[in-house]
């Protein structure tokens, strides 16, 4: 054999190991993005994209669930517990539809999610052919941005845009739709694309530096400041940097439910939640505030209630990634476009001080008059569960919620430490994220204790992702929160529809132990208080895969402080209100 | 949607990638909202083809309008806005 030759098939087999399919250029592409997992769930559509993950031996790991809600659950739960975007990976028709609900929770509290869905053929598109869905334009109104790629060689382009629009910014959820045809056809491009997206990067914010002093002053002039931390603070990053910039201006912190975190709920400086039910004293703070800085919030209804109302006698600082945020719920005074994080460094470089003991021992007044409490003489209730929870596991857990009167709670009582450590569906409300979403966190926290804290209605929209948990042994502790009720639902049907239950009763719920038990799963049933802390230390302790604890909590007690929906904090129910209420004018 | 009498007309220029589908989630940002397009009228940008300029005419009250344009700003596919208020 000639030397020549000898190259030549050395140059032709060469050239054999980088010939790629779609489906394989798509893997390495998310390689090169730094995936470590897809969650997902497989179907026709998508087998070119399922064998190239075997084909690639790759190393990327996949984590099939048992729906694809759940996998996008999960997905959700590890962006938001690892600060980096969840792939997930589903077939067209349903398997794409399925996604819908996930990508709008992850749409709402700006979490970046990349949902790759397997389509028909591209010349069957529009034909109504076997498992199409139009799923580019059902879900346009849902995420940040999607695709629907249309030649096998435009993948880089699209994953790299993707990932950067995803995770740029206010981040979101971005969806590709990728026909089978093309991602089975060849691949003949560049796997590196350089992003250019002219209508995205026009979006980036400037931080003007007269407004950086301009509220520096308006801090130090404060008689009686308040900071409201948003989910933008941790998307941000800046969490030591909003605690430095609190303690140089002597300043009371709250947070909005996705802002948990942003600063240790166990410091003095933290109010806890504010908000519909928020603490008494973070909502009075914020009622009798002269000046109120809300970093990286967006002013969600259940924060502001009666927007006239809130804004009144007060001077407002809006930080924002986002210039839509700026006066669309409340009117403001200052409103900063920059990143959380740019607009913080900058405050914390002018160096300022300020003292504000008198208006932060006005504030311990409330703390010390209003204490978030619970009854211990009827029962076991929820608020002891989750209480008990947090002092077992020194508030240093990963904490995953689901939606109802239990999420309430368990933002009021486990406090929360650190950043990314508190996962919870809070715009969309989605009953069935928790459970899910914790097992997309024990993927991005390995070694940590991770809680899904869930009702029974929720629980029961996903479980069948035990399968998942038991499967992979994830060390999850599930805790139900069992009081065989749609618990805020009823709370509202009680106090604003004269207590005419309608659509709340959970009657045919199954035994839950047994059920997790069916799985392979360990399991416990908690009915008393005198074996609640036994219980959970024997369930905290186990970390050999998943437990599930039941808790079979007292059926009827309410969420408070409550603020009617829609209305003013003056009008907050400390505790049981005596009299009948108008019916909120807010919606939920 | 009927015009109120508290309603203005404005005339939004949108500057917008030539993509499959920009049309439907510039209208989105409408019909989200409740609000109805007057008229629209989208032309090819000569200059460079893979941008269209999309002429929209709708009302609303300012408020409102203000939540429309910033919305469409953040559209991936929307290169630029600009509004003009005609009564």
């Amino acid at each position: 054999m000639s030397v020549t030759t000898k190259k030549q098939s050395q140059a032709k087999k060469a050239d054999k190991t980088v010939r790629l399919d779609g489906a394989q250029a798509l893997v390495r592409c998310l390689e090169a993005q730094g995936v470590e997992y897809i969650f997902g769930y497989s179907g026709g559509a998508a087998i070119p994209i399922f064998d190239a993950l075997v084909t690639t031996h790759t190393g990327i790991k996949l984590i099939m669930a048992r729906h694809e809600q759940g996998a996008t659950h999960m997905a959700d739960g590890y962006a938001r517990a690892s600060g980096k975007p969840g792939v997930v990976l589903v077939t067209s028709g349903p398997g794409a539809s399925n996604t819908v609900t996930g990508l709008m929770t992850a749409h709402m509290d700006s979490v970046p999610i990349i949902v790759i869905s397997g389509q028909q053929i591209r010349s069957m598109l529009g034909l109504d052919a076997f498992q199409e869905a139009d799923i580019f334009n059902i879900t346009m109104p849902v995420v940040k941005h999607n695709y629907l790629v249309r030649e096998t060689n435009d993948i880089p382009r699209v994953v790299a845009e993707a990932f950067h629009i995803a995770t740029s910014g206010r981040p979101g959820p971005v969806l590709i739709d990728m026909p089978k045809d093309v991602s089975s056809g060849s691949f003949t491009g560049n796997l590196k694309h350089d992003v250019s997206l002219p209508g995205f990067s026009n979006q980036t914010p400037l931080l003007n530096p007269e407004q950086v002093r301009q509220v520096a002053e308006m801090v130090r002039n404060a008689k009686r400041p308040v900071v409201l931390a948003g989910h933008g603070v941790l998307i941000a990053n800046a969490s030591q940097q909003l605690q430095t910039f609190a303690d140089m201006y002597d300043l009371p912190v709250t947070t909005t439910l996705l802002g948990k975190g942003a600063i240790d709920e166990t410091s003095s400086r933290a109010l806890g939640m504010l908000g519909m039910h928020g603490t008494a004293y973070a909502n009075k703070a914020v009622m009798e505030a002269d000046v109120l800085i809300n970093i990286g919030s967006r002013f969600d209804d259940r924060i502001v209630g009666d927007a006239a109302a809130f804004a009144q006698d007060k001077t407002i600082v809006h930080v924002d990634i986002d210039v839509a945020e700026h006066q669309k719920m409340v009117p403001v005074d200052v409103a900063v476009h920059a990143d959380a994080r740019e607009f913080l460094d900058a405050m914390v470089k002018l160096k300022g001080k300020a003292s504000h003991v008198g208006w932060n021992q006005h504030i311990d007044g409330y703390k010390k008059q209003y204490p978030l409490n619970y009854r211990e003489d009827e029962g076991l209730t929820q608020q002891q569960v989750i209480d008990t929870l947090a002092r077992l596991t020194k508030n240093d857990a990963v904490v995953a919620t689901d939606v109802g009167q239990h999420q309430m709670w368990a933002a009021q009582f486990y406090r929360t430490r650190r950043p990314n450590d508190w996962l919870s569906s809070g715009g969309a409300g989605t009953m069935g994220f928790g459970m899910p979403a914790a097992l997309g966190a024990a993927y991005a926290r390995p070694g940590q204790t991770v809680i899904a804290i869930c009702g029974d209605g929720g629980f029961q929209m996903t479980e069948y992702e035990l399968a998942t948990a038991a499967i992979h042994e994830l060390p999850v502790k599930i805790v139900v929160l069992n009081n065989h009720y749609l618990g805020m639902v009823r709370q509202w049907q009680e106090l604003f529809y004269d207590d005419r239950l309608s659509g709340v009763d959970m009657e045919g719920n199954p035994d839950f132990a047994k059920l997790a038990e069916s799985y392979g799963i360990k399991a416990v049933n908690i009915e008393h208080v005198d074996e609640l802390e036994d219980s959970l230390k024997a369930a905290l302790d186990y970390n050999d895969g998943p437990v599930l604890i039941n808790c079979e909590v007292i059926k009827t007690d309410n969420v408070y402080p409550m603020i009617p929906a829609g209305g003013a904090y003056s009008s907050m129910l400390v505790s049981a209100p005596t009299r009948k209420l108008d019916k909120p004018t807010g919606s939920t | 949607m009927m015009k109120l009498h508290t309603d203005h007309t404005y005339t939004l220029t949108l500057h917008v990638h030539n993509q499959p589908g920009v049309l439907v989630r510039c209208a989105q940002v409408f019909a989200r909202r409740g609000h109805n397009i007057e008229s629209l009228h989208v032309s090819n940008d000569r200059s460079n083809p893979a941008f269209s300029t999309m002429r929209i005419t709708a009302f609303g009250q300012p408020e409102m309008m203000d939540q429309v344009v910033a919305q469409l700003h953040k559209l991936i596919d929307v290169t630029n806005v600009t509004v003009h208020e005609e009564s």
